[in-house]
């Protein structure tokens, strides 16, 4: 049966990535008064299914919250 | 013979694979949007563009369009035949 | 110009309708950090972005917002689909009801109807994609919010998807701040506003 309870459950399971782990890119050269935000690279890509499940394709962006069953 | 409840089975994973497909092409989209030159994720993208185009075209000859460019006019206007995507029978 | 798909970006599917729950999540249909301004504040910024690549970033991650305003609807219009007058009433929502009926409307979970006062479009690279950066975050706190506030697996398979969404939005607008940092001189990026060519002159 599609959706619902099942699929929530399915797609809870992807690995993530802490933040300590992650480390696309550096930030290089920096002034003052200037916002910056590492760039990512392309790597640990979840599979389509795994990826709409996690709301990414990216591990490194899945950072879930702490409520609504998030690790 | 397909009975009634695997036809729905099927159209069902159908539709899923549509939507997982399309939504690893609209991350990618981003990704490109700032990272023009990632060979990887073009490569992805276009392995992706390829088996969205096969599924969405096996569909809508099975089940209808879901994109109204490509309605099947044979049988008259269809475009609200299958309920509407905020219907839970639609998900 | 936009297409349309007959689907949803995510599916939705929820089984027990909850008013409570449809009040608080209204907030993301017409609130002040919600899908609708985001998405008009994004497609609005495109316009005088100078760089193409930002323009075209903020065609798609506009694009994608009304997809999310169309998933948070779904959830609004599920959530209260069947009501009875006893659960109108004994969730608050009867404040709602009065002027809407089951109909979806774009306001806060105030009552506040959609402002766009609650949106910048500034003409400047720096300060739009400095905006579009605070928004998503305060999109994502929404929906940390909403998350504390509802225990359907239903609910929250959908609302956990759009918050991960903003955060990987966050991402790709700092990305572009660093495309149009590219595109000036690191001596001084506020020298001249690349939007405004007649400037300083």
């Amino acid at each position: 049966m599609f959706g619902g309870r099942g699929m929530a459950d399915q797609r809870r399971s992807v690995p993530t990535f802490s933040s300590r782990q992650a480390q696309s890119g550096a930030v290089g050269p920096t002034v003052l008064a200037m916002a910056y935000v590492p760039s990512q690279s392309f790597k640990n890509i979840y599979s389509p299914s795994d990826a709409l499940g996690a709301g990414t394709l990216f591990a490194e962006l899945n950072m879930p919250y702490c409520a609504g069953g998030g690790k | 013979m397909m009975n009634g409840q695997s036809r729905q089975n099927e159209k069902s994973a159908l539709f899923s694979e549509i939507t997982e497909i399309s939504f690893a092409m609209d991350e990618l989209r981003l990704y490109l949007d700032t990272h023009p030159q990632s060979a990887e994720a073009l490569a992805l993208f276009t392995e992706y563009q390829d088996k969205r185009h096969a599924l969405v075209a096996e569909y809508t000859e099975k089940y209808g369009a879901i994109y109204s460019y490509k309605i099947n006019t044979e049988n008259g206007w269809s475009w609200a035949a299958a309920p509407m995507p905020w219907e839970t029978e639609a998900n | 110009m936009w297409g349309y798909e007959k689907r949803l970006q995510y599916p939705v599917n929820i089984k027990n309708p909850d008013a409570r729950a449809a009040k608080v999540i209204i907030s993301q249909y017409g609130g002040p950090d919600g899908e609708l301004g985001a998405s008009l504040r994004y497609l609005s910024q495109r316009f005088a972005m100078p760089y193409k690549e930002v323009s075209g970033l903020l065609t798609d991650i506009g694009t994608e917002e009304l997809a999310h305003l169309e998933i948070i609807g779904a959830i609004v219009y599920q959530l209260t689909k069947g009501l009875d007058i006893p659960e109108i009433m004994d969730s608050g929502f009867d404040t709602y009801f009065v002027d809407h009926t089951l109909g979806v409307y774009p306001q806060a979970a105030s009552g506040v109807p959609f402002c766009a006062g609650a949106i910048a479009s500034k003409g400047d690279p720096i300060a739009d994609l400095s905006e579009d950066m605070a928004a998503e975050q305060k999109a994502r706190v929404t929906y940390d919010n909403i998350l504390k506030l509802v225990d359907d697996p239903d609910i929250i398979d959908p609302i956990r998807f759009l918050r991960q969404r903003e955060i990987v939005h966050f991402q790709r607008f700092g990305e572009a701040l660093g495309i149009v940092r590219d595109n000036l001189s690191s001596k001084n990026y506020y020298y001249v506003n690349p939007s405004f060519t007649n400037g300083c002159r």
